[in-house]
């Protein structure tokens, strides 16, 4: 087989990019980017004692809110139920700036979704399992957070928001644990 | 259909809609001496203006439950959509009266938006399931508004009116409802636009249009069906070129371009789409 030697050229240049975009996602995963890929790390809970606000019989789980869990890392225990995030719909997730916040998501129900809109921040929420997943915060700002999972008539009304406080503005939410001693997420 | 969810709907309509109603509990009562019923709209708090959705349940009835020493209100009953609705929505009963509000189906909370001075009901904010109920009995004359949180925006909204005070008739907040632009100028404008084009159209393609596609048609087959001409001079083989003597210069840059739209896509894909939009999970 002849092959000309403009196709050589091309066909190697091909090579060359496939080749190159799987270093690039390499390279984002490994690299300094860091992106994390969702796993079952987060562990089980049932979803009845969800249901039924009994956190202090789960231990992969705390009672909803925003609690400190090192220097500079907090945790964030939100529930998502047919049809709100708690907290994120009623109050919003309050986070303070410029540090590292590990949610734990679950769901007494159905299958959510929990998207922060217009970033990489998007997770499935499933009954039974605790979504984990660590994130960077910058500066104040404020987040839009959406359910992008159907979840059953008022799918689309639940929506809540993450705001991102200055330092000196942030009171932990969490109830269930004291801001120094909190043991609940070392992620 | 209720009518709260009809903001800026004409008042006329609503008080003749209020005067019907009233005057079939008057009959009510006369013929059985049962509760009668009363119209209101807890300004606007039922319509989907002020906070969270319409409440379609609501048809403008408050069951009037005076004299009564119990008064039981279902929450998660059918309504809105599903299973979004305190059922009765809204209810009036006599100061000291004790409502239990019993929970028919899963994930609802009370929380209570308005309470009259002196009132003292929580609510119930945690999220309860199936079974579980709870009551108040209510001492403080006036109007409490209260909602589910997980259902608000379907419209899970509810009203006790505790004594005889008067409900503030309708004074629906929200903005009037979609109009044409330039009122019934403007009807008539668009209906004279799209009477006049669609005129235009019919008679285009009646007459010219058609004729013009047929004859389009009928040339191309013509065009597709002529024998091909043989043995054009010129058409001979005038020089033959080994497989690598013949450069595709033009098929090299069409290539050239694909790489460099692949490479573009490839930098905005990952490194502006995705790695500009943080923050991201890096745990």
């Amino acid at each position: 087989m002849d092959v000309h030697r403009f196709e050589k050229v091309w066909i190697g240049v091909s090579l060359v990019l496939v080749v190159a975009w799987i270093a690039t996602v390499t390279w984002g995963a490994v690299g300094p980017p860091g992106i994390h890929m969702i796993d079952d790390s987060g562990g089980t809970v049932k979803p009845s004692a969800i249901a039924n606000n009994a956190f202090a019989d789960t231990s992969d789980f705390r009672a909803p809110g925003v609690y400190q869990v090192g220097e500079n890392h907090y945790a964030a225990y939100v529930v998502a139920r047919q049809f709100e995030f708690a907290p994120g719909s009623a109050q919003p997730i309050q986070v303070p700036a410029n540090s590292r916040v590990t949610f734990y998501l679950t769901s007494p129900d159905v299958i959510h979704g929990f998207e922060v809109v217009g970033t990489d921040v998007n997770a499935m929420v499933i009954p039974g399992q605790v979504t984990k997943m660590t994130v960077q915060f910058d500066g104040p700002t404020s987040y839009g957070v959406v359910c992008n999972e159907y979840c059953g008539a008022g799918h689309h009304t639940m929506a809540g928001t993450i705001e991102v406080v200055p330092r000196d503005q942030f009171q932990p939410t969490g109830t269930n644990g004291t801001a120094a001693g909190a043991t609940g997420g070392s992620a | 259909m209720s009518e709260s969810d009809r903001p800026g709907a004409a008042l006329t309509r609503r008080d003749v809609l209020r005067g019907g109603v009233v005057a079939a509990g008057v009959a009510a009562t006369g013929a059985t001496g049962a509760s009668a019923q009363e119209t209101a709209t807890y300004g606007g708090w039922f319509g989907g203006g002020v906070k969270g959705g319409s409440v379609d349940n609501f048809e403008g009835t408050t069951v009037d439950e005076r004299g009564s020493s119990s008064v039981t209100v279902q929450v998660g009953a059918n309504g809105n959509g599903g299973t979004f609705a305190f059922d009765p929505p809204a209810v009036r009963i006599d100061p000291g009266t004790t409502v239990t509000f019993e929970w028919v189906s899963d994930t609802h909370n009370n929380v209570v938006e308005e309470q009259p001075e002196g009132g003292d009901w929580q609510g119930h904010e945690p999220i309860e399931n199936t079974g579980f109920s709870y009551d108040h009995t209510f001492q403080a004359q006036g109007i409490y508004k209260y909602y589910c949180q997980p259902h608000l925006p379907l419209g899970m909204k509810g009203a006790i009116v505790v004594g005889d005070v008067e409900i503030a008739p309708s004074t629906e907040a929200a903005g009037p409802g979609w109009t044409w632009p330039g009122g019934d100028a403007g009807v008539a404008f668009v209906g004279l636009l799209f009477g006049t084009v669609g005129l235009v159209v019919l008679m285009a393609a009646s007459s010219g249009g058609v004729g013009a596609v047929r004859r389009w048609r009928r040339a191309a087959v013509e065009a597709a069906s002529a024998p091909l001409s043989e043995a054009e001079p010129g058409r001979g083989l005038v020089r033959e070129l080994g497989h690598d003597e013949y450069d595709p210069v033009g098929t090299a840059a069409l290539i050239v371009i694909y790489f460099l739209i692949l490479l573009v896509m490839w930098i905005f894909v990952y490194f502006v789409e995705f790695l500009g939009r943080g923050p991201r999970v890096i745990g």
